[in-house]
């Protein structure tokens, strides 16, 4: 096979070499279809793609762990040239957690909620290593201080549910290296944390890869982790890898059209004027994978070849190997003179800089805002603190406007806009929308008032009634706030918001399960514009889906915001998203707002340590992540928050005074404000 | 875990107090549903079903005369006013009722006397133990049983014994329950004469023979429906993430089963099972009047038998308190299982 060519050079230390794996249903439906490739030791290979392309089951299957109803058909594993799919059972117990250990997605999962800390990691002490007793004690104190976890003694009898999320998967990460394992199967180790966390997580990741020289398997679906993380990638589609280059390869010229396209649709700020290149339709499901080249249907380059016949593996130079026609000898030349161009989006019709138009009217105005939880104790259940989930949130949008409120989990965010349309009922400050007060309004004259206002919450796989059809769901909204009230209108209605946003008029007799993600989110938006809102308040909308579906739907908003005039409050964590969308900028911290601005000014010329922080840990895809401010710790508890300065405990720039006292806000240009005591003293 | 503990004193002296404050709020609680259930069972026993209506059916039909109910109410004191005596003075107005004779002195656990005219309060002193002595290792070994049968099943999922399994829990759920002890008895005591077929003994260790039916057979009949959802809860709790950790550390089945499932899957598992242990002082009335045990149950057939209304009521407020009793020891046990809750 061509294959072994590729990586001869390589072929002397390598750790884990996967010969033409194919894992599938019991019925025959390949999941993993004939993959083929090879780690060497101290090496991080990326399995890079969407959901549902096989990665995890990839990553299963080496550790033979599949689900029941999933098995391998055919292929070789070789783990230190041991053969893994010959092994019996019980060697294997002896593999996994020994020589080839994993992490997994969810941290908050994967623990044994009522087992402590200490005692999960001696489990696997005491199988690999032998050690009980107060040596699996020493050395359960000595993996947690190495993966950083402060006060490990103590930490050790604490249970799952007394860490941080961040914490959680620190203490994966001791358990899985208590084997000493040749190799780390990391499933999308970072997904699931913030930015801050995520980049402690990684920099962990790399420093005990340097340390103990054990190969790593990363499973990802974010361009920005492979550039800082990887050596070799492989890029996976339906089930096979269709494309594997160096890091460098990759990044400097994809070459598959897939993988392209995923580098297309990341947004940015040098995006923001134009639509993304959001790569049309879904990755297929599994029954209904294309016989010929499985990315032909959403291939922009796809000929008459590619419906007809599947690629084969191609090698090109510098041992990089592609499936794609456009790489075989056969391939019409003029084709691939395109290749490697990341072709420029269709611009929409521009949206203008934001600081040089007049400020328009405004539409939404919070001020003061505080949402105090109330904490009860005691016999009586009297109250014994409040956690202050929002404390002091003053902000405004305009008509036609994006505002972005940035945050780690935990932050408050989510609380604002609920507060803002008075699902959870505000302890002070005041919501005015259109010139009226909502907060303090009665259940009836509130339905009126902000009917303006519609939400998009962030999974859309829960936000959505599974028992209602697609039409009923955007009829409810209409039935409560009396929009169209003829019956033969409101169908018309109907198909128009479904054009709208882009789905067939037919699928409104269909249920929600019926979609995917991207769909069910735009079924949301949908069900949103049905009563003509003004404002849209948007929670995380794309963080549950997709790079490339997340394309399609950042589109969607800001095509509907430019035909509709519409204005959106994104809630998001995800600072490349505002760059894409956003005119303004707020950063919440604890409750509070610590920085406002433009999007250039926030961005761009961030003051606040915070905001420095953040976006210094957003994973960047040139590789360039300005390495200024590394945040240490986690998010206080907003019950308890620092005294003075929420931020002081995590800020490298923490002053005396920043102990004491909270700073207020400081002007560094007409819309540019920052809580920091640094900047306070030149005023 | 082989870990040597170094607890520090701190949380859990702090984990102790809000339990206690917690079960106080729970008691203070538990007054006015216990009010209610007073006054529910009051309504039913002495609105719905008159003092004439019991006096009718206590002296038969025939001789029903209207001077005859009015002495059998004034026998047993149902001659006074339902719940405010208006002829009577001061607090009398209210004590010298029938609420306060027959329901409030339920609130101090004085429960009168029956018809018969012995103290229902003694009677359910002496039962009491013969109950136990069914219903608490028919509870115990049953709980083993049934667990082990799950797990079993669980250990060999998707194969033909869980389906075997499954068959045969859907089979012995779908017989009545009846049948288990009137089949029980014409086995085991009629043809084979392993056990005696009824009646309790003198309580001593002669007893042993007499319970020994009771129990296998009140264990028997519940292995079906119980071992099914047990095992239900196992297959979930193997779902889950934790569970493909522990597995990719290298655990043989065995002990992910043992060491990880079976703690998780005690949670719901004891939701369902702690709250019917102070029950079981109240004994079973089906399995008790079939064997003739002398227990609460079978107090409890008879005297609806008889149409002793005090006894019934007594023991319908008795279930009451105890099923109470039954939910705050289930909170309380949660705590022990599960280390996220603590209870404020």
């Amino acid at each position: 096979m061509a294959w072994t060519a590729c990586r001869a050079d390589e072929a002397m230390n390598e750790i884990l070499s996967v010969r033409s794996l194919t894992t599938s249903l019991r019925s025959g439906v390949p999941i993993v279809d004939g993959i083929s490739f090879d780690i060497a030791a101290g090496e991080t290979f990326a399995l890079l793609g969407e959901s549902g392309c096989g990665k995890s089951m990839t990553a299963l299957s080496l550790m033979r762990l599949l689900p029941d109803s999933i098995r391998i058909a055919s292929g070789e594993v070789r783990l230190d040239s041991a053969d893994i799919l010959a092994l019996p059972e019980r060697a294997m117990c002896e593999v996994r957690g020994g020589k080839m250990a994993m992490i997994f997605q969810e941290p908050g999962l994967s623990l044994n909620p009522v087992m402590t800390v200490g005692g999960q990691i001696a489990e696997a002490l005491e199988l690999h290593q032998g050690l009980r007793g107060e040596v699996a004690r020493a050395r359960c104190i000595e993996l947690l201080e190495q993966v950083g976890i402060p006060d490990a003694s103590r930490r050790l009898h604490e249970y799952p549910f007394q860490l941080s999320g961040g914490m959680k998967q620190r203490v994966m990460i001791a358990m899985a290296l208590a084997g000493q394992p040749k190799l780390l199967v990391a499933d999308e180790p970072t997904t699931a944390l913030d930015v801050t966390i995520q980049a402690q997580v990684l920099q962990l990741l790399r420093d005990t890869q340097k340390h103990n020289g054990m190969a790593l398997l990363l499973i990802t679906h974010d361009l920005g982790v492979v550039a800082q993380m990887a050596h070799q990638v492989a890029v996976m589609y339906a089930g096979h890898i269709v494309e594997l280059a160096s890091r460098e390869q990759l990044f400097s010229q994809p070459a598959h059209p897939y993988t392209q396209k995923l580098f297309a649709a990341l947004p940015d700020a040098a995006r923001s004027g134009q639509l993304l290149a959001a790569i049309p339709g879904n990755v297929p499901p599994l029954h209904e994978i294309p016989k010929a080249c499985r990315f032909a249907p959403r291939c922009d380059k796809a000929w008459e070849l590619c419906h007809e016949q599947a690629p084969e593996w191609t090698l090109i130079k510098d041992g990089r190997g592609v499936r794609c026609h456009l790489y075989a000898a056969a391939a019409p030349s003029e084709r691939l003179a395109v290749k490697g161009e990341t072709e420029s989006a269709p611009s929409a019709t521009s949206t203008s800089a934001p600081t040089s138009i007049a400020i328009p009217h405004s539409l939404l105005e919070v001020s003061d805002l505080k949402v105090h939880f109330p904490i009860r104790r005691g016999v009586l259940q009297r109250t014994a603190g409040y956690v202050k989930a929002v404390d002091g949130i003053s902000l405004s949008i305009a008509e036609g406007r994006t505002l972005a409120l940035v945050g780690e989990s935990g932050c408050g965010k989510t609380t604002v806009g609920k507060a803002l349309l008075q699902l959870i009922r505000p302890v002070a400050g005041s919501v005015r929308y259109a010139g009226n007060e909502l907060s303090g309004l009665d259940a009836y004259a509130l339905r009126e008032k902000r009917a303006g206002m519609q939400m998009i919450f962030q999974d859309p796989y829960a936000s959505l009634n599974p028992k209602m059809r697609v039409a009923e769901i955007l009829q409810e909204g209409m039935d409560a706030l009396g929009v169209e009230d003829d019956s033969e209108a409101r169908q018309k209605r109907i198909d128009e918001l479904l054009d709208q946003v882009g789905l067939p008029q037919e699928t409104k007799w269909r249920y929600p399960h019926e979609f995917s993600g991207g769909q069910r989110q735009r079924i949301a938006i949908a069900r949103a514009l049905a009563v003509n809102p003004k404002l849209l308040i948007c929670d995380e909308p794309t963080s549950a889906l997709d790079v490339s579906v997340q394309a399609q739907i950042l589109n969607l908003l800001k095509s509907l915001q430019q035909e509709l005039g519409l204005s959106y409050l994104f809630i998001t964590h995800n600072l490349a998203v505002v760059e894409y969308l956003a005119h303004e900028v707020c950063v919440m911290y604890l409750g509070r707002i610590v920085e406002r601005g433009t999007v250039e000014q926030v961005l761009h010329h961030a003051q606040h340590p915070y905001t420095q922080a953040l976006l210094a840990a957003v994973p960047r895809i040139d590789g360039s992540g300005v390495e200024v401010v590394r945040l240490t710790g986690d998010l206080p508890s907003a019950a308890h928050p620092p005294q003075g300065c929420h931020f002081h405990p995590r800020c490298p720039q923490a002053m005396p005074v920043c102990r004491s006292i909270y700073p207020g806000a400081t002007g560094r240009d007409a819309t540019h404000q920052v809580c920091c005591h640094l900047y306070g003293a030149e005023n | 875990m082989g870990l040597p503990v170094r607890r520090s004193p701190l949380p859990l002296s702090r984990f102790k107090s809000a339990m206690i404050a917690y079960l106080i709020r729970r008691i203070l609680y538990a007054i006015p549903i216990l009010i209610g259930v007073n006054l529910l069972t009051f309504a039913l026993f002495f609105v719905v079903n008159t003092p004439d209506d019991m006096a009718r059916i206590q002296l038969g039909i025939k001789r029903v005369t209207p001077e005859a109910i009015v002495k059998w109410k004034a026998q047993h004191g149902y001659d006074k006013p339902l719940l405010f005596n208006a002829r009577a003075e001061g607090a009398g107005k209210f004590s010298d009722t029938i609420f306060f004779d027959k329901s409030a002195s339920m609130f101090v656990f004085d429960f009168g006397y029956s018809d018969d005219g012995r103290s229902i309060s003694r009677e359910i002193v002496t039962r009491m133990g013969p109950s136990l002595a069914i219903a608490l290792p028919s509870f115990l070994v049953g709980l083993v049983v049934y667990v082990s049968f799950a797990l079993l099943m669980t250990l060999f999922r998707a194969t033909a014994l869980d389906i075997a399994g499954v068959a045969l829990c859907v089979v012995l759920m779908s017989v009545s329950g009846l049948f288990y002890i009137i089949g029980g008895q014409f086995f085991v005591s009629k043809l084979w004469h392993w056990a005696p077929i009824s009646g309790y003994g003198d309580g001593g260790l002669n007893t042993l023979k007499f319970v020994f039916l009771p129990i296998v057979i009140g264990v028997a009949g519940g292995i079906g429906s119980s071992s099914r959802w047990y095992r239900t809860i196992f297959l979930e709790e193997i779902g889950k993430d934790y569970v493909r950790t522990a597995r990719a550390k290298g655990l043989s089945e065995m002990r992910v089963l043992f060491r990880h499932v079976l703690k998780n899957a005690m949670i719901p598992i004891l939701t369902g099972v702690v709250v019917v242990i102070p029950l079981l002082f109240m004994g079973s009335l089906l399995t008790e009047s079939f064997f003739g045990i002398p227990g609460l149950g079978s107090y409890t057939i008879d005297a609806i038998n008889s149409q002793d209304f005090s006894i019934v009521r007594a023991m319908v407020f008795l279930g009451s308190v105890l099923y109470i009793v039954g939910l705050i020891l289930t909170d309380v046990s949660y705590t022990m299982v599960d280390p996220r809750v603590r209870l404020q």
